[in-house]
């Protein structure tokens, strides 16, 4: 069915989960939890090796392993300069045109720097990359990073590794009726699978998550129920769901109920 | 680029990864060797250029140069 495939420049996906690789209790959890999660992209950062190559090597081949594709992030960078080195690196060692891009302006928020992300999408979009923006829900930003040329965009549902869900409600459904033609995924802050579903109700494309899983008490059940509360959610949203009511409505038909117009009956 | 005769192995001032080192290698490859980096995946940037691997055999390291060499790893 078209409408339930995932689409990120131009590559179709089934899975609408996004995982990260980061903070789990060790990379066989990692492993075994990303492949129940059933998703299909993986991020993964680029660091100073220092090792002498066996951290990324160990690392790099659990991922090979997993047969998934590979979106690398700029996490951590707080410049334009920065987050367009790092892409670059990324691109070299990867060998994809996809970046995970972020550029944080503060330090204890982990909040976007919203101008310095539009400013190196630009960049990084002239350089042939395929962006994914990491930003928050203002929607003129979003706005301005579609019109940059990025297919996909990243809306925070709240600060990374909170678990508070999504806060914005009210701004994101505007954003998603506001740009119907782009490509959107909720990134960052989700912390129960409740979360990821509604996120998909909402007519989200997918979801990024990583701390959700891998800091819960069960990572493998964990990305399963993620798994499947994505699905639910989906669903959902294809199936169109009701409107809210001010008032009650019965469920049951009214006709027929009986004792209809028997009286009350005597309670002593 | 003038190719020398001799290879100069004299000792020139490198920053990799943030570190002040003092080192000899010229190539890429022979600074992974110099040092004793054993992995495979790799990617490299010189002054902020990535240099490709089809070049980390051509003798482009020069003194005050900052070099990072970075890996995979886990992220969000």
């Amino acid at each position: 069915m078209a409408s339930n495939v995932l689409e990120l420049y131009g590559q179709k996906f089934s899975s609408r989960l996004l995982i990260g690789t980061a903070r789990y209790p060790s990379l066989a959890v990692m492993q075994q939890a990303v492949k129940v999660s059933g998703a299909e992209i993986v991020t993964v950062s680029v660091r100073r090796e220092n090792a002498g190559g066996k951290e990324g090597d160990t690392f790099w081949n659990i991922i090979r392993e997993l047969g998934v594709k590979v979106l690398p992030n700029t996490a951590g960078c707080y410049s334009v300069e920065d987050a367009v080195s790092t892409a670059e690196l990324a691109r070299e060692l990867f060998g994809t045109k996809w970046i995970k891009l972020e550029v944080i302006g503060d330090r204890a928020t982990l909040q976007p720097d919203v101008v310095g992300t539009l400013e190196a999408a630009k960049i990084l979009l002239g350089e042939g990359f395929e962006v994914f923006p990491y930003c928050t829900e203002d929607l003129t930003v979003a706005k301005r990073l579609a019109e940059a040329g990025c297919k996909v965009v990243m809306p925070w549902g709240s600060q990374i590794g909170s678990g508070k869900g999504i806060i914005h409600d009210e701004a994101l459904k505007r954003m998603r009726a506001e740009l119907p033609g782009t490509t959107l995924v909720i990134d960052a802050g989700l912390g129960a699978p409740s979360h990821a579903a509604k996120a998909l109700e909402m007519g989200y494309d997918a979801v990024l998550l990583n701390t959700a899983v891998a800091g819960s008490g069960n990572p493998v059940k964990m990305a399963k129920a993620f798994a499947q509360a994505i699905e639910a959610g989906r669903a959902a949203f294809e199936a169109g769901m009701m409107k809210p009511r001010e008032i009650a409505q019965a469920s049951s038909p009214v006709a027929g109920t009986p004792f209809a117009g028997a009286g009350h009956a005597k309670t002593s | 680029m003038q190719k020398e005769a001799v290879r100069n192995d004299s000792a020139i001032s490198l920053t990799v990864n943030g570190e002040r080192k003092q080192l000899r290698a010229r190539t890429l490859r022979e600074l992974l060797a110099e040092l004793e980096f054993e992995g495979s995946f790799f990617a490299i940037a010189v002054n902020r250029e990535v240099v490709a691997r089809e070049r980390w055999d051509e003798p482009l390291l020069r003194d005050s140069d900052s070099i990072e060499i970075v890996t995979p790893r886990q992220g969000g």
